[in-house]
Parts: C-alpha cells; structure tokens; sequence
C-alpha cells in the first residue's frame, strides 16, 4: 500500500516518527523500513533532510535506535520553560528550570571531552542531588567572591540587575522556613521537576542505585547534548559574554 | 551557533580528540609527527643522527597497540589484592572469555548482556574452582564477573575510558610524553530497550586482529567482525555485522560530504592550512585500506559459496548477502574515493583564491565552568533570556498541537468531572511498583513493622497503630512502613498487598507527628503472616 506513495511521503513519515520520542523502530515496523530506507537510499536521506529543514528541524542522527531531530531557532517544535512548567509565567520560574537544564547536561557529561564520546556509549545514571550540588556549590563560591560587595538594593532587583546566582540562592532563602533540609527541598524539586520531564520526553529513565532513585540518560539525549545543545549553549554564552551591553544591562 | 550535522565533533572542529574511535583517522598519526617526517629527514643534511635509526616511526604505533593490553594486565595485578576467596581465578583468561562472548555477539539479536556474560563464564570459573579444589558458589561467582566486568568497563574511574601514558621520540630527538585514551567494554544502548555490553573498536582489533596494527579504527573493526563470523561459520550473523558495516560506511560518507559543504559554506569553520588537507589525505589513506579489506571479505565468501553444498540454502543465501552488502560498500568507497580525490582540487583552488585566516578550532566547552558558570554570574534577565533560547536544545522537538474539530465537540459534550480540590502538589510516582516502596526500607525495618502489624487486634485505626508503635519504641521508619503498608492496602481488591487491608474512616482524622489526613481503618488478614 505504502509502496506506491511519494517518496516525500515516506520522508515526512520519517520525521513525524522522530516527532514521537518514546517510539523505537524495534517496536513499528514501518519505522524500521524507514530507517533502513534512510541508508540504503542517498536521494531519500536528501528529501528526509530538506523536509525536516523547511520544517525547522535538525536531524541530530538517524540509526536503529530511531531519529533524533532537535528543533532550530525560533521553531515551532521549540518548548519554551514557559510551556515546560504549565501555570508559571515567573521570570525566575524560567530562570531556574533553564539553570536545571544546564546542571545536568553538566552532571551527566562532566568534562568537555566526554561530549564528544561515541553516544552509543550509556553515561552513568545520576541523580538530583548530584545535580544540585553542581548548582549550588558554583552559586556559593559566587556568593563568597560577592560577600565584600554591597548587596543589591531593592530597585535593582526590581528590574532584574540581579544575577542569576542570587535568584538561585534566594530560592534557598526564602523556603527556609524550619530547616534548612526543607530549604534544600526546594531546588531539589526543580530538579526532579526538570528530570520527570526530560523523562517524558524520552531524555532519561529512572533507575535505582541502591536506595535512592537515580536517573539515566537515553541515547537520544546524549546525541541531544553531544551533538548539539553543549557546543549550541556555549555559543550563546560566548555571544552574551562579547556584548557586555546586554549583559550588564539587564537587557533594558 | 555552530550546527554542524555531525555534532561539531569531527575531525574539523575537534582535532585532539582521541577518545572518538567510530571514525577515528588513525589518531597515531596527528600525535605523532615522525610518521609523517621519519624518512623525509634522512635526506636533510642538518640532522647528525638519522632519527628512523634512533626511533622508527613504527615503534610509535606498535607502541600504542601494547598499550591496549594494559588494563588486561592491570585486572591480572588486581589479583594479588583481591580477597583470597578469588585468588585462585586467572583474570586475564577469563576477561579474554569475556571479551571473546561479547565480540561474538556483535550484532545478534540477543547482543551478550551482563546474563549472557554469567551463563558462559560459569563453567569457566567452575573448573578452575575445582583445579584449586574449591567448590563452586554462584555468590562468589557473581562476584568474580562484578569485578572483571568492571574491570574492563573501568568502573573504578566512572567508567571513563582507559588512560595510558608512554613516551615517543619526536623530530628533534626529544622525548615526549603522550596519553593515549580507549575503552574496552562499555554498556551500550541496544536497539531494543536493552543495556547490553559491547566491546570497543580498539578491544574488537586487539581480540581479533591482536598486535595488528590501526587499533583505534571502527569500521576496520566492524569488518573484522564480518570477517572473524564468516571464519566461525556464523553467516546469520555476519549478514547483521555486514550491514553494520556499511552504516559505517554510509556514514562515513556523509561525514566527509558534510565536511566538504561545511567548507564551502563556511570558511571560517575549517582550518584550511592542517586540518583540511590532513583529513583528507587520512580519508584516503582510510579508504585504501577499507578497499582491501572489503576484497578479502568477498574473496572469502566467495570461497565459502565455492565449497559449500548444495543442501546448506540458508547458510549460502546469508554468505550471498554478506557479499552483496560487502559489495555494496566498496562501490561506495571506490565512489567516495573518487569524490576525495577531486575535492582535493577544489579545496585546493577555494585555498589559493580565498584570503583566510587559520581559525582555531572551536574547542569543546565544559559545561560546569563555561556554560553554568557564566551564566549564573549574568543578570537574571539576560541570563533568563538565554537559557530561554538553550532550553529547547535540551528537552528536544514537541509537536505542537493542532484543534481537531471531532475532538473539541466531544470534548465539550462529555460530563463535566468535579475536580478535587488539591492543596498539595502531588507529586507523580508510579504506583504499579509497590515492592520497590517498601524495599527502600532495610528488612529489619520491615519485620518490625510486619511484627507490630501481626501483634495488632483484627480491626483497627492507623491513627491507634501507629500510636501504640510509637510508645513500643519504634523508630519513626517503622511506622513510615506500617503507614506505607496501610496505604498500599488501600482500595486495592485485585491486587497482593501482604494480607493488609484498609478503608477510610468517615469524618476522622489522623493527626500523627509522621502524617496527617483521613484516618484508616486497618484489617490485618492471613497474608500477613
């Protein structure tokens, strides 16, 4: 039946398999034909690639364990943080599920050369308090290098002058209100929030290390993070640090 | 933003990367200059030693290929650590075995696991538990596999890859120091959901092809496998391994052609005066070799087919394959061969007619220091308004959603369900996994709770159980288990919850230090004995 379609067709089928993170080709079988299609045919990997361009997409990899897209700039496949939390439209809400992100990207790939592993290659599991620890002690040691500086007065952080460490640590301050162990509640949720996402959309699962719970990344957010977000993310930082306008600013 | 389809870890972009080994341009060569300038420097009249004599350009590769076999005798020097239960185990044989079980299975369905890995090496560690006159235990060879495949996956360094050192002498007839990094066993992804352990290129080569040389390559790898199952007469699985190949091959190719439009697009993103004509010059280099290879594989199946008879169809229909597919392969490197060697030309008249400067290569960050750090030190706005711009990079596509019309109408005409009112956040944990609940406690933890259950009348209160718990001097993570154990038995008709069994208590309220909510009404039944 199939058959006789366009190859376009088969291409945009392709993609909208990609398009649905949790499906294998072990599992649909028209997925695995796609993908055998995808090597054994140079002009329908072209098509694949076209389509998936003009429809604001990257195609990340292609292999048995399925397709990778990750959405371009300004995509329509992009999840904004706003979208990410339903009910939030906080600035610092944004803030701290975008710093989530970046911790355990960096959690799960520690140093720069382990970006640039064989992603078939299952990085160790980690879990929410590793990622936390990453976050906080980078937002102490800021706290430490700030402790002669004046603090922020109120018409600052007003207009969002402070930095984004402060937000951080504020998080930790203002849910303290027993102990400190609720405090560290807090972010840890953020955490667990952003990976019971992620794990949604097929970028961990959750695993048990002895007796606390433990997260493992999939292949298809090591080929995310390696392929892509780590060098896409350190680009931004790059741009933000050689425009110290905006930087400076508070992009007023 | 760099967005290369290769992920910007290519032989461009990432030159000094050694740890990449599925296309790997025979990494010796970029570390080691006298591969490339030994024997120029015979000719040149100012050098007093001739360095060929001094150090051949061989040695270094040699080198690198002992270098390999290290951690093997690494898991051998372990012995002498080990506790004396295991002393009398030979590591290194049975890491050979375990290497051998998981190279064999490359590309079977059933790709060798931690299980597979268990059931072949027990008879192995049984019958040198009887040359040392020990008798077998499952529990000490559970043990014995633990470290040795954990040994060979380097657990003890977070399963980073193997770091060796040696030294090499250069041009100038000085010593230097490298490290050369590599893996041998890894936990995989496979296809099918599973972890699997698979073997690195380097460990495929050094198991199959031992003291060959171009250790570090992966598609010589993958067609050693081709080669090594046609030998085992496994053809069933060298048709699996041969297409492996080829997605080798394929992309390969398309590595290359990307670099090639990269460079056209983007001068800035190569480096024109080493990176470009060198990768070049490996490709070919590589491509030589996949050549010859790729003739051995056919020429041996074709042997095969020669001498197998005529009531083996399904084997000579796999060889046919394994053939075909080979084939395949090497009319798309004789292609690509073809393609190389005309982009040298054009690469070399973009060089002569573009004014460039070498760009370094854009190196790899570090998350932690170059990407978090920065960005908690911005202000917020601007560091929102950047990871607003990341964030999608990290949780990947989502399709937006579109009305259906079909939907909305039944949608709307469905009852209206009262929603509770929720003052707490419910947090999501899947509730088909009762077991793991409850193992999270140690068993002394959960007897004593079974215990106080048991002990307690018929019928009673959550409230009054976990009260007269509390004054028996129970730790609070008893009672944790006897609520958990109350809750489980909650509404739970179909399901095995140990005999326990409870409802709610209109109207009544529990008020315990540990938790507060609707009271229960426990029944401890038969079960939970």
């Amino acid at each position: 039946m199939t058959g006789t379609r366009d190859p376009v067709w088969h291409a945009s089928r392709l993609v909208q398999w990609g398009l649905r993170p949790l499906v294998k080709p072990v599992q649909e079988a028209e997925y695995r034909e796609l993908v055998e299609r995808y090597f054994n045919d140079g002009s329908f990997r072209a098509t694949v690639r076209e389509l998936a361009d003009g429809l604001g997409l990257h195609v990340l990899d292609v292999s048995e364990h399925g397709v990778v897209l990750a959405p371009q700039d300004d995509s329509i496949f992009a999840l904004k943080p706003a979208d990410f939390r339903p009910g939030s439209s906080k600035v610092d809400d944004r803030l701290l599920d975008g710093l989530a992100q970046i911790a355990i990207a960096a959690t799960v790939f520690p140093r720069a050369r382990d970006l640039a592993e064989n992603p078939d290659i299952m990085r160790p599991p980690v879990s929410v308090d590793e990622v936390e620890a990453q976050l906080r002690q980078i937002c102490e040691r800021l706290s430490a290098e700030a402790r002669r500086a004046p603090d922020p007065n109120a018409e600052d952080e007003r207009r969002g002058l402070i930095e984004a460490w402060r937000v951080y640590m504020q998080r930790l301050d203002t849910l303290e209100t027993r102990d400190s162990r609720k405090a560290m509640r807090a972010t840890r949720r953020v955490i667990e929030f952003s990976l019971d996402r992620l794990r949604e959309f097929g970028c961990f699962t959750q695993v048990r290390q002895g007796a606390t719970a433990a997260w493992q990344p999939t292949r298809r957010y090591q080929v995310m993070v390696q392929q892509l977000a780590g060098t896409a993310v350190f680009q931004l930082v790059r741009e933000a640090l050689e425009a110290p306008h905006s930087a400076s600013s508070g992009g007023a | 933003m760099a967005l290369a389809n290769d992920g910007g870890k290519g032989g461009l972009t990432n030159p000094a990367d050694p740890s990449q080994s599925s296309f790997a341009f025979a990494a010796d060569e970029r570390t080691d200059p006298t591969t490339a300038l030994g024997t120029d420097n015979l000719s040149q009249p100012g050098s007093a030693v001739s360095l060929s004599d001094g150090w051949p350009s061989d040695l270094t590769r040699r080198l690198r290929v002992l270098l390999h076999t290290l951690p093997l005798d690494g898991l051998r020097r372990s012995e002498a650590l080990r506790d004396a239960e295991l002393r009398h185990y030979d590591s290194l044989a049975l890491a050979l075995r375990v290497l051998d079980v998981v190279i064999d299975r490359l590309g079977l369905e059933a790709e060798a696991d931690r299980e597979v890995v268990t059931r072949v090496l027990r008879p192995v560690l049984s019958a040198m538990d009887e040359v040392a006159g020990a008798a077998p235990s499952l529990e000490r060879h559970e043990r014995m596999i633990d470290k040795l495949v954990g040994g060979l996956r380097n657990d003890g360094d977070a399963r980073r890859p193997f770091r060796e050192e040696y030294t090499s002498v250069n041009v100038e007839g000085e010593a230097e120091r490298h490290a050369l990094e590599f893996r041998l066993l890894f936990d995989a992804f496979h296809p099918s959901g599973r972890t699997v352990l698979r073997p690195s290129p380097e460990a495929c080569n050094l198991y199959l092809r031992l003291l060959d040389l171009d250790v570090e390559d992966g598609q010589a790898a993958a067609e050693a496998v081709v080669e090594s199952q046609l030998a085992r007469g496994r053809f069933d699985e060298a048709v699996h391994s041969a297409r492996q190949a080829r997605i080798q091959s394929v992309r390969f190719r398309d590595k290359i052609l990307q670099i090639l439009k990269d460079t056209r697009r983007d001068v800035d993103r190569v480096d024109w005066r080493i990176e470009v004509p060198r990768t070049l010059n490996e490709s070919l280099a590589h491509l030589e070799r996949r050549v010859t290879v790729e003739r051995s594989i056919l020429e041996a199946a074709d042997e095969r087919l020669d001498i197998m008879l005529d009531d083996e169809a399904d084997s000579r229909r796999a060889v046919a394959q394994v053939a075909e597919i080979t084939r395949d392969c090497l009319l798309r490197h004789t292609e690509l061969h073809e393609q190389l060697i005309g982009a040298r030309n054009v690469f070399l008249d973009a060089q002569a007619r573009q004014a460039f400067a070498p760009n370094p290569s854009r190196p790899l960050p570090n998350l932690a220091d170059d990407v978090l750090e920065p960005v908690l030190r911005m202000s917020m706005v601007p560091a929102a308004r950047l990871v607003e711009r990341g964030f999608p990079l990290f949780v990947g596509p989502r399709a937006s959603m579109l009305v259906s019309l079909d939907g909305l109408v039944t949608w709307m005409l469905q009852p209206r369900r009262p929603q509770p009112r929720q003052e707490i956040e419910v947090e999501p944990v899947d509730a088909a996994d009762l077991d793991a609940e409850l193992r999270r406690y140690p068993p002394e933890v959960r007897a004593a709770a079974r215990e106080l259950l048991i002990a307690a009348q018929a019928d009673v209160r959550l409230s009054e159980l976990l009260a007269n718990a509390r004054t028996s001097g129970a730790q609070s993570a008893v009672l944790e288990v006897i609520a958990l154990l109350a809750l489980q038995g909650f509404a739970s008709e179909d399901r095995d919850n140990g005999g326990v069994a409870s409802e709610p208590i209109a109207g009544a309220r529990l008020e315990d230090p540990l938790l507060y909510g609707d009271d229960l009404l426990v029944r401890i039944g038969k079960g939970a004995e």
